[in-house]
């Protein structure tokens, strides 16, 4: 294959995986290779840059015709997460009316995590341990996430894991091990600590252990942290 | 952080989300879409505040940038591109609208070359290839003899 050819399929997304192995193993010693290849990066990431600029000029543009009308980025975030969290309390005010038990709350509130954290588009980096443990998840194959991210642990890992494992745990209803996770993410003061102490809640919730579920949810309701609205209204809803 | 700080991120956590989109990297949503947009603007506010923060713990800081940049990648605008892609995005934007088409559709958009072939108008995949390769020659000369 030429090398035109060869970079062009690595772009389309056409080569087998022994293809991107060979191309690899060719950047590394083809010099003339890898600066063409280096090159069309160069100039991928300049378009990336490019495109931005102009979403931003459109943004701006928007901004300045709501200036209009006073109000701030900021400000803006308030009503967005306000609207949030009025639909959040209505909703579960609904819920409650219709009378709940704890599997109930749990249902209720339970929503997956999103992959916020690890990029798994191709043609980016190499295939990594972590790459394949983020495609499982974002896959939803859970108990293969979970395999992929003990694996991880075995050595020193970035912080996050821990509530991706957990958060799978939690998908494959395994709640013990996804509540011990999340213990984990909040001892270690991960990135995600109030998201684990709103899942731990919940998870907790499920194999009822309230005591335990307020403890989470009283958390995050005095830091007025993630999810602060909803854990008020399961709170009031426990008692 | 100031307003402006506030803005950037209300502004740029819409672009992420559009680029993902765009780019592919987003193909179903597995969570709501507020959930999708409150993650994105999480990732953007930690990583300027660690970027603030940078002259305490560089190594370490940079090693969390590194991950946090793979969600999140290359949303400083011009100041992350290096000196070579600055030059690049410039001469890029001196390409006829053509080129400048075809380059983002099959770099930025990641299209196959059937959907180059509808969106763009073209008779076939070999003068779509064709046509990108001069579109690159024209790119390199302009850098390399710039008028």
């Amino acid at each position: 294959m030429k090398a035109e050819e060869w970079i062009d399929n690595y772009y389309l997304k056409e080569l087998t995986q022994d293809e991107l192995t060979a191309f690899s193993e060719r950047l590394e010693k083809d010099v003339a290779f890898r600066e063409e290849f280096e090159f069309q990066e160069n100039l991928r990431k300049s378009i990336k840059g490019h495109e931005k600029d102009i979403l931003k000029s459109k943004l701006q543009q928007h901004e300045q015709a709501s200036e209009v009308r006073k109000k701030s980025g900021w400000e803006k975030w308030l009503v967005a997460a306000t609207i949030l969290v009025l639909i959040g309390v209505v909703g579960i005010g609904y819920f409650s009316l219709s009378g709940s038990n704890l599997d109930k709350l749990y249902a209720q509130n339970y929503e997956a995590y999103p992959n916020t954290e690890f990029n798994i588009t191709r043609g980016e980096g190499t295939i990594t341990p972590e790459y394949r443990a983020f495609v499982a998840y974002e896959q939803k194959n859970y108990t293969e996430a979970i395999d992929l991210f003990l694996e991880l642990k075995k050595a020193e890992y970035p912080e996050y894991v821990d509530f991706y494992l957990a958060q799978s745990y939690l998908a494959t209803e395994d709640f013990e091990k996804a509540i011990a996770e999340f213990d984990r993410a909040i001892l270690d003061n991960s990135s995600f600590v109030d998201e684990a102490n709103w899942y731990a809640a919940l998870a907790a919730l499920k194999v009822d252990k309230q005591a335990v579920a307020k403890k989470h949810l009283k958390y995050l309701v005095a830091k007025d942290g993630y999810k602060a609205g909803q854990a008020q209204t399961i709170l009031e809803e426990l008692d | 952080m100031m307003t402006s700080g506030w803005m950037s991120v209300y502004q740029d956590t819409y672009i992420v989300f559009y680029q993902n989109v765009i780019t592919g990297r987003l193909k179903e949503l597995t969570s709501t879409l507020s959930t999708y947009l409150f993650g994105i603007g999480k990732n953007l506010i930690m990583k300027t505040l660690k970027k603030n923060q940078r002259a305490v713990h560089s190594e370490y800081v940079l090693s969390i940038t590194k991950e946090e940049g793979m969600a999140i990648d290359n949303m400083d605008g011009d100041e992350s591109l290096s000196h070579e892609q600055k030059l690049l995005k410039k001469y890029f934007e001196t390409l006829g609208e053509q080129c400048q088409k075809l380059l983002t559709m099959f770099y930025y958009r990641g299209l196959s070359i059937k959907e180059i072939i509808a969106e763009g108008g073209y008779n076939n995949a070999n003068v779509v290839k064709s046509q990108k390769s001069r579109c690159l020659k024209t790119l390199k000369e302009r850098i390399l003899k710039p008028q």
